[in-house]
C-alpha cells in the first residue's frame, strides 16, 4: 500500500499548526476596536502563576470584548525577553501584556542601562491581582511573628536557614531589608521557584521561606504551614489574620502586583476600552467565584491608580538599589 | 472509601469522561510524536481548552494527555530516530536500530506495552500509597537530591562502555554547555556574551531537537537512501508482542516501572534520570549487554516503562503536597488550581470524588493508549516507508516549529540549527549523543543542589555525602550504578590474573 494518506495526515497537522501560529497575525479593518483577536504577552512559561491568572482573565474577557484574548508565552531571562517584545510591539492595541510589575521593575533596576526595556516604555492599563510577599514557617514552629524570627537570628547570627528566590529577586529585596533594618543575618539558601522551597520547608531542610502568600495557602489550609507576616501595605484578603510587615515595625512593602500593560504609545481611547473590558471581567460573579476558588487575590486598580503604584514602586526600588542593593 | 471509589469509577466511565480521555490520549500521542513538542506542551495546550469543562473531566483530559504524550514521543524516536524530548533519548538507542532492521512495528508493540505497564504501575502506587510516599519524599533535601542526580550522571560510564573516550567527552561537553546562563545561586551571568536569550541557559528543547531530530534529517539526506527501513516491503514481526517475549521482558518492565515511579515521586528528578537509570540497570542485568545499542528489546522496554512510570509518580507529591515532581507536573498544578482544587488532604476527603475519578480515569486512559498504540503500530510503522525525500523536509519543518514554539523565539530556531550541525558532526565521528544530553540536562541540577547542600549550616563535603543513613544508601547506589556495569569485566580481570598465577 502506498503511504499517501500518512502524508496527507501529517501535512494536515502541519497546516493546522501553521494556521494556529499565523491566526493572531491576520490583518483586519479598523472599524471598531477590538475587531480582531488581541494577543496577550505573558513573559513567563505556560502553567505558572502569572500565566494561569492571565488565562483566566483572557477566558472571560472574550465575553465582553467580542474578540478572543490569545495568551502568548514569551518566557526567558526572568521576564526580560517578553517585556522587551512588548515594549517594541506595534502600539495598535492588538498586542498587550500581562505581567508581575514588581519583577519587571526589579529587572530594570538591577540591569540598569543594559536592560532592553525601560518602565517608561509601558502604559499601565489595569491591575488584576495583588499577592503580598510573605514569610512562611512550619505550623509547629515556635516563632509566632516576624520579631521572633529576628530574635532567633540575633541569637544565632548567620545560622537560621531561610529559602528565597536568589540574589536580585523580589524576595531577596525583602530578606535583605529585614537584615539591614534589624541588624541580623540569615543563612540564605537560593532556590528556583516556590515548589522546591516549600518542599525544603516541609522536609525541615530550611526553617523559613520568603515567598508569595497565595502560593502558601494550600499548605496553610492543611495546617502544615503558617505565615509570620505579609508585605502588602494593608492586610491582605488572602490572609486577613496575618499582620503586615509595617504593623510589626518593618519599613518594607513587597507584593506581586499582576496586571495588564501595553506599549506606551497606545491610543488612550483604546486603553480605556481595554480597561473597561477588564473591569467588567473583574465584576463578573462567575469570574470572582473562579478566582476565589483558585486563590487569586483580586485587586482591581484603574489605569491611574495602577500607574501611581508602579511609579512609586519604581522610585523606591531605584533609590534603595543605589544605597543597599539586594 | 470503597463506595467513593466505586462512584468515582462509574463517573470515570461516563460517556463525557470517556470521550475527553480519548481526545486527551489521541492528541497527546500526536503532540508527543512531533519532534520538539512534548508532554508539557500537550498539558499546557489542554489547560485553556478544558477551562470550561467540569473539574473531573478537565483533569482527566490533562492526565490522559500527560501520559499519552510521554508515550507518543517513543513513536518517532523508534521509527525515525528523532526523540522530541530528552525523555525519549534512551528510547532511540535501541528502538531506532530495530526499525532500521524492519522491526519497527515490533518495537512499537514493545514500547506500547512498556508504557502501559509503567503508567498502570505508577497509577496504582498513586491510588494506594500517595500520602505516606509523599511524606517520605520530603526527606529529600538538597544533599539527597544531589546524590540522586549524581546517579543520572555516573550511569554514563556504563552506557558508553564500548566507546569510553568519545562517550565521556560527550558527557563532559554536555556538563560544560550546561554552565551557560545565569548562576541561579548568586545571580551572576556566565558565558552569555550579553545575549538576553541566553540568560536562562541554552534552551533545552531547541538543543535536543537540533542534536537529534534535525541532525537525523541531515544524516538521512547525506546517506541518500530511499527509505529508512532497509527493506520497506518487509515490515515483519507481529505488533502484539508474543507471550514468550513478554515473559522474557517482564522483569525489565517491572524493574523499570519501579525505578520510574520512585524517581517521579522524588521532587525535581524527572523522566530523563529515570530512563537513564533503568536503561543502565537493564544493560547491567543482561546476559548479553553487547547487544544494547543494536536493537535490544530490553533496552527499549526499560526506557519506555520508566518514563511513563514517572507520570503517576510525579502526581504523588503534587496531589498531596502541591509539590510537582517534574516540569510537566508543574503545569498540571496550574490546571488543578484553575479548577479550584487545592492539593492536600482535602483532595482525598472533600474532593475525593474528583480526585479518584482522575486516578481511576488514568487507568482507562492507559488502556486507550495500549489499544491505540497496538492498533496503530502497523500504521505508524509505515512512516519508515515514506520516501526520505519527503520525510527529511517534514522532520526539518517540525524541528523549526517545535523549537520556535516553546518561547516563540527565532533565536531558539538558530540554536536548533547550530546543534543540528553539531549533531550531524557527532554522527559522522560516531560520538554518542545520549551522554551529552544527560550532562546537559542534569548539570545545572547537580551544581545547584550540591552548592545548596553545602550552604546549609554545618555542611561539609563529607556530611553532604554521608551525613545521614539515607545519604549513605544513595551514595552506595551511586557507586553501584558507576561500577555495576563493569563487575563482570573486573571479575574476568581477576580470574585471568589468578589463572596466570599473578595473584594467589
Amino acid at each position: 500500500m502506498r503511504p499517501e494518506w500518512v502524508l496527507r495526515f501529517v501535512a494536515t497537522v502541519a497546516v493546522i499548526g501553521l494556521l494556529g501560529l499565523t491566526l493572531s497575525g491576520c490583518a483586519g479593518q479598523q472599524a471598531k476596536y477590538p475587531s480582531k483577536p488581541i494577543q496577550v504577552i505573558v513573559p513567563y512559561p505556560a502553567g505558572g502563576g502569572v500565566d494561569v491568572a492571565a488565562r483566566m482573565v483572557a477566558n472571560y474577557a472574550e465575553k465582553y470584548a467580542g474578540q478572543k484574548f490569545v495568551v502568548v508565552n514569551k518566557a526567558g531571562a526572568g521576564g526580560e525577553i517578553g517585556l522587551t517584545a512588548l515594549a517594541q510591539a506595534e502600539p495598535d492595541g492588538y498586542t498587550i501584556g500581562f505581567t508581575n510589575l514588581l519583577a519587571a521593575i526589579t529587572i530594570a533596576v538591577k540591569r540598569g542601562a543594559e536592560c532592553k526595556y525601560k518602565m517608561e516604555d509601558f502604559l499601565p492599563i489595569a491591575n488584576v491581582v495583588l499577592d503580598p510577599g510573605a514569610v512562611a514557617v512550619r505550623a509547629d514552629s515556635p516563632w509566632k511573628d516576624m520579631n521572633d524570627l529576628v530574635n532567633a537570628a540575633k541569637a544565632n547570627p548567620g545560622v537560621i536557614p531561610v529559602a528565597y528566590g536568589g540574589p536580585g529577586t523580589t524576595e531577596a529585596y525583602t530578606v535583605s531589608r529585614v537584615e539591614s533594618q534589624k541588624g541580623v543575618t540569615f543563612n540564605k539558601i537560593p532556590f528556583d521557584g516556590t515548589a522546591p522551597m516549600l518542599a525544603a520547608l516541609l522536609g525541615k531542610h530550611v526553617d523559613a521561606v520568603f515567598m508569595n502568600a497565595s502560593e502558601a495557602l494550600p499548605n496553610i489550609k492543611e495546617g502544615k504551614v503558617k505565615l509570620l507576616g505579609v508585605g502588602s501595605a494593608e492586610r491582605s484578603k488572602v490572609a486577613p489574620n496575618i499582620p503586615t510587615f509595617k504593623e510589626q515595625g518593618f519599613d518594607i512593602e513587597q507584593y506581586a502586583s499582576r496586571g495588564f500593560i501595553a506599549p506606551a504609545k497606545l491610543d488612550p481611547a483604546k486603553a480605556r476600552t481595554l480597561a473597561e473590558i477588564i473591569k467588567k471581567v473583574l465584576d463578573d460573579p462567575e469570574f470572582i467565584k473562579k478566582a476565589e476558588e483558585s486563590q487569586l487575590p483580586l485587586n482591581y486598580l484603574d489605569a491611574e491608580a495602577f500607574a501611581k503604584s508602579i511609579s512609586s514602586m519604581n522610585e523606591r526600588l531605584n533609590k534603595e538599589w543605589k544605597t543597599n542593593p539586594w | 472509601m470503597a463506595a467513593t471509589i466505586l462512584a468515582a469509577l462509574i463517573n470515570a466511565l461516563s460517556p463525557v469522561n470517556l470521550l475527553w480521555s480519548l481526545i486527551g490520549t489521541v492528541v497527546g500521542i500526536i503532540i508527543g510524536a512531533l519532534p520538539g513538542l512534548s508532554a508539557s506542551t500537550a498539558v499546557a495546550l489542554f489547560i485553556p481548552v478544558t477551562f470550561n469543562l467540569r473539574a473531573d473531566t478537565a483533569l482527566l483530559t490533562l492526565g490522559a494527555a500527560f501520559g499519552a504524550a510521554t508515550f507518543g514521543g517513543a513513536i518517532t524516536a523508534i521509527l525515525i530516530g528523532t526523540p522530541g524530548t530528552p525523555d525519549n533519548v534512551f528510547t532511540v538507542i535501541d528502538g531506532y536500530p530495530m526499525s532500521q532492521q524492519g522491526l519497527g512495528s515490533k518495537a512499537l508493540g514493545i514500547a506500547t506495552v512498556a508504557s502501559f505497564v509503567g503508567g498502570v504501575f505508577s497509577t496504582l502506587v498513586l491510588l494506594v500509597a500517595a500520602p505516606p510516599l509523599a511524606q517520605w519524599a520530603l526527606a529529600f533535601g538538597p544533599a539527597e537530591l544531589f546524590l540522586v542526580t549524581l546517579m543520572g550522571v555516573v550511569i554514563v560510564a556504563g552506557i558508553v562502555k564500548e566507546k569510553p573516550v568519545r562517550g565521556l567527552l560527550s558527557a563532559m561537553i554536555g556538563l560544560l554547555l550546561a554552565t551557560v546562563g545565569m548562576d541561579s545561586l548568586n545571580g551572576s551571568y556566565r558565558f552569555t556574551m550579553g545575549q538576553v536569550s541566553l540568560f536562562e541557559g541554552l534552551p533545552l528543547v531547541p538543543v535536543v531537537v537540533g542534536l537529534f531530530s534535525a541532525a537525523q534529517a541531515l544524516w538521512l539526506a547525506w546517506e541518500n537512501r530511499p527509505y529508512i527501513a532497509v527493506d520497506p516491503n518487509s515490515l515483519s514481526g507481529s505488533v502484539v508482542p508474543r507471550f514468550r517475549d513478554l515473559c522474557d521482558l517482564a522483569p525489565t518492565f517491572l524493574k523499570s516501572a519501579v525505578i520510574g515511579t520512585i524517581v517521579g515521586i522524588i521532587p525535581a528528578a524527572g523522566a530523563t534520570i529515570a530512563a537513564g537509570i533503568s536503561y543502565n540497570e537493564a544493560k547491567r542485568a543482561s546476559k548479553h549487554p553487547e547487544t544494547f545499542g543494536h536493537g535490544e528489546p530490553h533496552g527499549l522496554a526499560a526506557a519506555e516503562a520508566s518514563n511513563n512510570a514517572v507520570v503517576g509518580g510525579s502526581l504523588v507529591p503534587l496531589l498531596t503536597l502541591s509539590i510537582p515532581g517534574c516540569g510537566t507536573a508543574a503545569i498540571f498544578l496550574g490546571g488543578l488550581l484553575i479548577h479550584g482544587l487545592n492539593p492536600g488532604s482535602e483532595l482525598f476527603t472533600k474532593q475525593a470524588h474528583t480526585t479518584y475519578t482522575l486516578i481511576l480515569g488514568l487507568f482507562i486512559a492507559n488502556l486507550m493508549m495500549l489499544a491505540l498504540g497496538l492498533g496503530g503500530a502497523r500504521l505508524f510503522a509505515k512512516v519508515t516507508t515514506i520516501p526520505n525525500a519527503i520525510l527529511v523536509p517534514l522532520i526539518l519543518l517540525f524541528s523549526v516549529i517545535g523549537s520556535y514554539a516553546v518561547r516563540n523565539s527565532v533565536f531558539d530556531v538558530f540554536i536548533m540549527l547550530l546543534f543540528a550541525v553539531l549533531g550531524f558532526a557527532a554522527m559522522k565521528t560516531e560520538m554518542p549523543v545520549a551522554p551529552f544530553v544527560l550532562g546537559f540536562v542534569l548539570g545545572p541540577l547537580l551544581e545547584a543542589q550540591f552548592r545548596r547542600a553545602l550552604m546549609l549550616a554545618g555542611s561539609t563535603v563529607w556530611t553532604v555525602l554521608f551525613g545521614s543513613p539515607l545519604r549513605v544508601v544513595l551514595f552506595l547506589l551511586d557507586l553501584f550504578c558507576l561500577i555495576g556495569p563493569f563487575m563482570s569485566d573486573i571479575a574476568r580481570f581477576f580470574r585471568g590474573k589468578r589463572a596466570r598465577g599473578e595473584i594467589c
